[in-house]
């Protein structure tokens, strides 16, 4: 894996694609997404972990049935192995997740155990969409989703981009697909 | 385009504004009608109101409501005419309408996808046309010119494709036989009698799908059919059939057989009313059809809009030896704003091996292989994976609830999965795939199936997804997104499916034809 940083040429000069010599998706090199993306979904799960505790344990203070029938540690316990399952789960997550850039398409995998693999060439991109959401921006993250003329939804998703290179990024796959029209 | 050009082809390309035909006053007044009966009961509402509210006055609401309805429609019929102007220039259409709100749209010539030429009953005896132009957007901008002389439609249309096919040469050959095109009637490469029709009311889906919305229909009424016979609704039957119970039986299944019938009947008048008189031809790189009984509609589809082409061949097609086409196009949704939109549906009914072969061949010319494609099999891995967690886990669950509820009878629900394995594994027979680096084909279905052909440059997106499970025996499902539809292959071997992968971006790299 190399390092998030969009910058230069090193992710872009990726002339693998040469007439008659197939380059595989078996050997894409994925980029990691930002480090900042494994700490926004902790911090998330670590925020509403906290919060559910918060109120069980007032629930549990206001409820007069509940002191009789078990202690206030049980749910607390119950709660606390559920989130440490779902950290464990999002640690891995984000480090399941990455993209690649080549000269023609983006490869975005995601998944820790049902793991897909989504390429999108860069001359069916119909629109773009850089998107901050106020947790996003508190983190300097970006998501972008790219559009096709496949469906309604967007086709591909990638989250986790630190604020410029998700920018870079999308003036990238723009500049390349408008390059490829013009080719037409 | 210039205009002696035009004017020779005797097109409105002045300045002026254009009306279209008076006779148009009553499409106009059809749609309203039709956007009265779409926009529902709230329109209605008041009518219905007034009609409860009358009590024994109620005839004098209808004499005084239906012709004053029908007045309305007439004036909103003869103001939408009055306001509805057109005229060509610039290489696009200019359209103004509406009455409340006034509307004015451009459509380039280059942005339109399809030109339709619909032929209403109404319209027939002043030899006018409805001329439906389809843009490539959204079904908002399309531009429907009713009550034009069928000359004048045919030559918009010929003109329309000509310039479309211009500009960026991007399809030289089309311009070329374009300019060649004889204007006189083309060959049809399919000319569908009744026969054909017949066969096709009989195989397509529909019938099967009624027919299966009428069986679960039935055996809900099965419970109160008991109750019906016991409390003597049911006498005339019994007096008619007798009371034995081999009697009834026979009854019920000679009223399913009938009910079928009529379904069939139906489903075959259907037909022929779509598709009476179909004639399919390909000229210049474009399928030109024509069809109706009622309405003739003349719908004209350029190759490079097909995305994907689906034979369908439902059980009983396979029985009488026909396959159904579907073209599929760019499936933009439509808003469901205009009543009069043409169907994006390209359907090409009940067709023969022979001419499978020949419209195979038009649509891509370099796959050669039609008769030598051999379908792969996916792994069996996909019986055992769909009847373990889609089938039997879901079971077991149903099963421990209801005999929890019910006792030991609930454990009935595991037989669930040992009555299902047949179906899966027809599904699984089913599916096949095939691919000759270009093209793709991929089988699925059940009894019948449906075979997609696809050509891998007008993919939009791949996906390749592993399940643990797949990951430990190197399997994997591809699912290949196109304009309008998407496909899957599951449990394909991982090889097999990473070959396709890097075909289709391949292909979409290289291959400089447009997609769309």
């Amino acid at each position: 894996m190399t390092d998030t940083n969009l910058g230069a040429s090193a992710g872009y000069d990726n002339a693998r694609v040469a007439p008659g010599d197939l380059p595989t998706i078996a050997a894409l090199d994925f980029t990691d997404l930002a480090p900042g993306y494994g700490r926004m979904l902790m911090a998330l799960c670590g925020a509403v972990y906290v919060t559910v505790s918060v109120i069980v344990t007032i629930l549990y203070h206001l409820s007069d049935d509940a002191h009789g029938q078990f202690p206030l540690y049980a749910p607390l316990l119950g709660l606390f192995v559920i989130f440490a399952d779902v950290f464990v789960y999002l640690h891995f997550h984000h480090r399941a997740c990455g993209y690649a850039l080549r000269e023609r398409d983006l490869h975005y995998k995601h998944g820790v155990l049902w793991q897909a693999l989504v390429s999108l060439p860069f001359t069916r991109v119909q629109h773009v969409e850089v998107e901050r959401g106020p947790i996003e921006r508190l983190f300097g993250l970006a998501t972008l989703k790219f559009f096709t003329a496949g469906g309604g939804s967007a086709d591909m998703k990638i989250p986790g981009l630190l604020s410029a290179d998700a920018t870079k990024l999308r003036n990238f796959v723009l500049q390349q697909a408008g390059a490829d029209d013009d080719d037409v | 385009m210039t205009s002696e050009q035009g004017a020779q082809d005797g097109l409105p390309l002045d300045d002026a504004w254009h009306r279209v035909s008076p006779a148009s006053i009553i499409y106009f007044a059809v749609q309203f009608l039709g956007h009265i009966a779409k926009g529902g009961w709230q329109t209605m509402a008041p009518l219905a109101g007034a009609l409860v509210a009358a009590g024994e006055k109620r005839w004098m609401v209808l004499a005084f409501g239906v012709p004053g309805l029908l007045l309305v429609i007439g004036i909103a019929g003869l103001l939408s005419y009055l306001h509805f102007r057109f005229r060509m220039n610039g290489g696009a259409f200019l359209i103004q309408k509406g009455v409340i709100q006034r509307k004015r749209l451009t459509l380039a010539y280059e942005r339109i996808q399809n030109v339709v030429i619909n032929e209403p009953i109404y319209f027939r005896p002043f030899g006018l046309v409805a001329l439906g132009l389809e843009s490539a957007g959204s079904s908002a901008e399309e531009v429907s010119l009713a009550g034009i002389p069928r000359r004048l439609a045919e030559d918009i249309r010929r003109v329309v494709l000509l310039e479309r096919a211009k500009p960026g040469a991007a399809q030289p050959e089309a311009a070329a036989s374009s300019d060649e095109a004889p204007t006189g009637p083309v060959v049809p490469i399919l000319h569908q009698g009744i026969g054909e029709l017949v066969r096709y009311g009989l195989s397509n889906n529909n019938v099967w799908v009624f027919a299966g919305l009428a069986a679960a229909a039935l055996s809900q009424a099965e419970d109160q059919l008991g109750n019906i016979i016991d409390s003597g609704i049911g006498d005339q039957v019994t007096d008619m059939v007798g009371t034995g119970t081999a009697a009834l039986v026979l009854f019920g299944f000679l009223s399913v057989a009938g009910l079928l019938l009529l379904l069939m009947l139906a489903s075959i008048a259907g037909a022929i009313i779509a598709y009476y008189d179909y004639k399919l031809s390909h000229e210049g790189k474009r399928f030109l059809r024509s069809k109706g009984l009622f309405e003739r509609s003349e719908t004209s589809l350029p190759d490079s809009k097909i995305q994907s082409l689906l034979v369908d061949r439902p059980w009983p097609a396979i029985l009488l030896n026909r396959s159904h086409l579907v073209f599929r196009q760019v499936g933009f949704q439509s808003t469901g704003q205009d009543a009069a939109a043409p169907s994006k549906k390209f359907i090409v009914p009940s067709v023969t091996d022979t001419k499978l072969r020949e419209l195979v061949g038009l649509l891509t010319p370099e796959l050669q292989a039609w008769d030598n494609i051999r379908l792969k099999a996916i792994s069996r891995r996909f019986i055992s994976r769909v009847l373990t967690y889609n089938i039997a886990m879901p079971a077991t669950l149903a099963a421990i609830g209801t005999s929890i509820g019910l006792g030991p009878i609930g454990l009935v629900i595991l037989l669930v999965p040992l009555l299902m394995s047949p179906f899966v594994y027809l599904r699984w027979r089913q599916y096949g795939y095939w691919s000759d680096g270009k093209h793709g084909v991929v089988r699925k279905g059940l009894v019948g199936h449906s075979l997609r052909l696809f050509a891998f440059h007008k993919v939009q997106t791949v996906t390749l997804h592993q399940s643990p499970g797949q990951r430990r025996h190197d399997l994997a499902t591809l699912t290949i997104e196109l304009a309008g539809n998407s496909i899957t292959v599951p449990y394909m071997p991982l090889d097999e499916a990473r070959a396709w992968h890097d075909e289709i971006l391949k292909a979409v790299a290289t291959d400089r034809r447009a997609w769309m």
